[in-house]
């Protein structure tokens, strides 16, 4: 209804005067409102068909190629599927935060804007698929906090990147069949997919399996319809809640011993229609779990290696053991079901070890290795460790792998890992086993840990360069002849550091004299003797400044009252000889403040009355001790002082 | 008075403060120990005559804690750990010992290398 109404409105706007137009311009202003703002919740595009109080809208088939707008917010399905749309735009489907699903598939977009689906918070279901997107639009994955369902088949998706899916760890089902296109799968791709139960990598030409170990909880893959050839221990890693594994039409040539040993929920195998001839021995012992295996449409050889197969699918499947594989070759057996053979329609051997492994003497840190090379590589090897623990191919630990051809392989050796290893290989004949001790013998970090590397430098220089490079041209720090010479490191260290060209200081040592002496304890002792410097230049400032300032104080107590008059005469009872004749206070008197002159005056008389005769006259020496004793003196006057007043 | 002795005792407690200080500072372990980090080397001796004009000579040993395989050598004109076959091989210009835009050729009788800047500055390095 919006829309008819905003097409009308130009044919009327030539023939009206300049108000109208004004107020056309303010309507096409307040329209978009209209439309965005869900202001008409029951409303529906023109294209569109729309029921359930519009919140279903069906807008398929209609060459459209926008998305229409004034879609109602009400809608909760939104189908676009088998349009022309192009380009989905940033914001487009903002106001639409009910919608739970949305079929944009079988169009022709190729490209999806950053933000294009901002505001559906209600997302679960995002059907992609049939269009001509080359990248997976990651960005536009943001806030996509519901979504469940992402569906990206058909697309020339060239490559996934690392995270491509971070942003929506809500996912569960993930459609990425018919990559026609796709080249490269980043080894982070899928990281983030925690929920992941449904991924679908069919036809997409692969090669190699890619990376999944992030998908914790993965329980259905497809991966037929590619081009793998060989499956090796490590493909499933982490799979360990896959319960259904599809490989059809996968071209696989060769699955290698314990390639399946991870998938330990595995329920459903699906290996028909490949180029398999033979099955490593004992291949699903280790999925208890197992029990559908379609093996159909594979050239099978059927011989010994074939036979623990066929018990193996009369133990677990023993009504239906017809369902599965037949015989291609030998042409004796041609058509013979697998599950029906048993022994005697073969003579089989124990395995042979052609390469056994020979005993080892290795240092800590190298690596090593320990041969068990078999005849066939459908048999099952095993290594015992010296602790007890079987390592077979595929099982994961840091420095220890047992490769494919049977070879127990050390990254590098620590002293633990000495002792004796068993190899075991298996048919369905028996098994032969073979033994080698490895010897670790551990490295005295003391005697290898440090070379030395003396090098003898002659460097010249054209004259012309001589100022380019001044540093040279500055003679030794001392008067040097030869390699003799020898730096007393405290004082040259700065000297020297200036005249060498390295950016990193150099620690000198002392050679000829005392061989080995550190720098260290030279640095040492240096930054210690300055510290001590410091430290009492520190000690005597602070003296001072606390001296000084008990001297102010003192002068503060003086203006007080009668009290300093007492003060003083204390003092100079206790000292009878300090002071000397007239001369010695006359000279003093230039140092001491005004108020002394009193003090000095009192203490005159008091002193000539006391002793008369027979004062220690020191010359000059008089003056310094007054003045240096005086601020002594009152600090002790003073003690007395409080005493007196409290009293 | 009272403030006096206060005065006293903050002077006194600033010494100790400022002892303690000191002391936190030198009684801690110094960094760079004989225990070397692996892969790292320190220059234990270096001798430099410079009496010469327009020629200085110097000889230098350098200690490396080295990683298996691994032994002291120069890398871009500093100590470095250097593959051990390199010095075995005598290959010195496979360590990479001159500076940057420096021309590293190996000596005649592969005593050592030498470094030739543009400029015509020309370093001689021996192996002893």
């Amino acid at each position: 209804m919006a829309t008819r109404r905003c097409t009308r409105k130009p044919l009327l706007a030539p023939g009206v005067s300049r108000m109208v137009w004004k107020h056309l311009v303010l309507f096409f202003l307040w329209l978009p409102s209209l439309v965005w703002g869900g202001a008409s919740p029951t409303s529906c595009p023109a294209a569109c068909s729309c029921s359930n109080q519009a919140s279903r809208v069906i807008c398929t088939r209609r060459e459209l190629v926008e998305v229409p707008e004034s879609i109602s917010i009400n809608t909760r399905y939104l189908n676009l599927q088998e349009n022309n749309i192009q380009v989905i735009k940033t914001d487009t489907f903002k106001h639409l935060r009910h919608l739970e699903i949305l079929q944009l598939s079988k169009n022709l977009i190729r490209k999806i804007e950053v933000g294009a689906f901002n505001g559906l918070p209600n997302l679960n279901t995002l059907e992609l698929f049939d269009n001509r997107l080359t990248t997976v639009p990651t960005q536009a994955f943001e806030y996509l906090s519901k979504l469940r369902e992402l569906w990206l088949r058909n697309n020339p998706i060239e490559s996934i990147p690392s995270y491509a899916f971070n942003r929506v760890p809500s996912l569960r089902r993930l459609d990425l069949g018919e990559l026609k296109k796709l080249e490269y799968i980043s080894e982070a791709a899928f990281e983030g997919l925690v929920n992941l139960r449904y991924l679908n990598l069919g036809m997409c030409n692969l090669k190699d399996i890619p990376n999944l170990t992030a998908l914790v909880r993965l329980e259905e893959l497809e991966l037929s319809g590619n081009r793998l050839d060989m499956i090796r221990p490590g493909s499933f890693q982490g799979l360990t809640s896959l319960r259904k594994l599809w490989l059809m039409h996968a071209q696989v040539a060769t699955i290698e011993r314990n390639a399946f040993d991870d998938l330990k929920s595995l329920e459903e195998l699906n290996l028909s229609h490949n180029n398999l001839m033979s099955l490593p021995h004992d291949l699903f012992t280790p999925l208890h779990r197992l029990e559908r295996v379609h093996l159909n449409h594979n050239p099978w050889h059927c011989n010994c290696d074939v036979l623990w197969l066929s018990w193996w699918l009369k133990e677990t499947v023993p009504n239906n053991t017809t369902c599965c594989a037949r015989c291609h070759a030998p042409p004796n057996l041609k058509g013979r079901y697998i599950g029906e053979l048993d022994q005697s329609h073969f003579t089989c051997y124990a395995p042979v070890i052609v390469e056994p492994p020979t005993d080892l003497n290795v240092t800590e840190g190298m690596a090593a290795e320990l041969k068990c090379r078999t005849g066939t590589s459908m048999t099952s090897v095993n290594w015992l460790t010296p602790n007890g623990t079987l390592m077979t191919h595929g099982s994961y630990r840091v420095r220890i792998s047992v490769l494919h051809d049977g070879t127990l392989n050390f990254t590098n050796v620590t002293v633990q890992d000495t002792g004796q290893y068993t190899c075991m290989v298996t048919n369905s004949a028996g098994n032969t086993t073979a033994s080698a001790t490895l010897n670790v013998s551990a490295v005295d970090p003391a005697t290898t840990g440090y070379t030395y590397f003396t090098t003898v430098t002659v460097e010249t220089m054209d004259s012309g360069q001589d100022e380019a490079t001044p540093a040279k041209k500055d003679p030794g720090p001392t008067p040097s002849q030869g390699w003799g010479m020898t730096y007393s490191t405290t004082s040259l260290t700065p000297r020297s550091t200036r005249s060498t060209e390295k950016p990193f200081t150099i620690p000198i040592t002392d050679v000829t004299e005392s061989g080995m002496k550190d720098l260290d304890d030279v640095m040492k002792t240096t930054k210690i003797i300055i510290g001590c410097f410091v430290a009492i230049t520190f000690m005597a400032a602070v003296m001072l400044i606390v001296f000084y300032k008990l001297r102010k104080q003192h002068q503060l107590h003086k203006h007080h009252g009668p009290t300093r008059t007492i003060e003083i005469i204390n003092v100079e009872d206790e000292l009878p000889a300090a002071a000397g004749g007239p001369g010695d206070s006359h000279l003093s008197l230039p140092a001491i403040e005004h108020d002394h002159l009193n003090h000095y005056a009192a203490f005159k008389a008091h002193y000539n009355n006391n002793s008369g005769g027979g004062p220690l006259t020191c010359g000059s020496k008089n003056p310094m001790l007054n003045s240096i004793h005086e601020p002594l003196l009152f600090k002790s006057s003073s003690k007395e002082n409080v005493q007196e007043t409290q009293i | 008075m009272l403030a006096g002795w206060r005065e006293l005792s903050t002077g006194i407690s600033a010494i100790l403060c400022c002892l303690l200080f000191f002391w936190l500072l030198y009684s801690h372990p110094p960094k760079e120990g004989k225990e070397l980090v692996v892969g790292t080397c320190e220059i234990t001796a270096l001798d430099r005559d410079m009496s010469h004009p327009k020629r200085m000579i110097a000889r230098q040993t350098a200690r490396c804690a080295c990683r298996r395989g691994q032994v002291a050598g120069t890398t871009k004109a500093k100590p470095a750990c250097v593959d051990a076959h390199i010095i075995v091989n005598k290959q010195w210009c496979g360590m990479e010992p001159c500076d940057d835009g420096e021309q590293c050729s190996l000596l005649i009788n592969r005593s050592g290398w030498s470094c030739t800047r543009q400029l015509g500055r020309i370093k001689t390095v021996t192996v002893s």
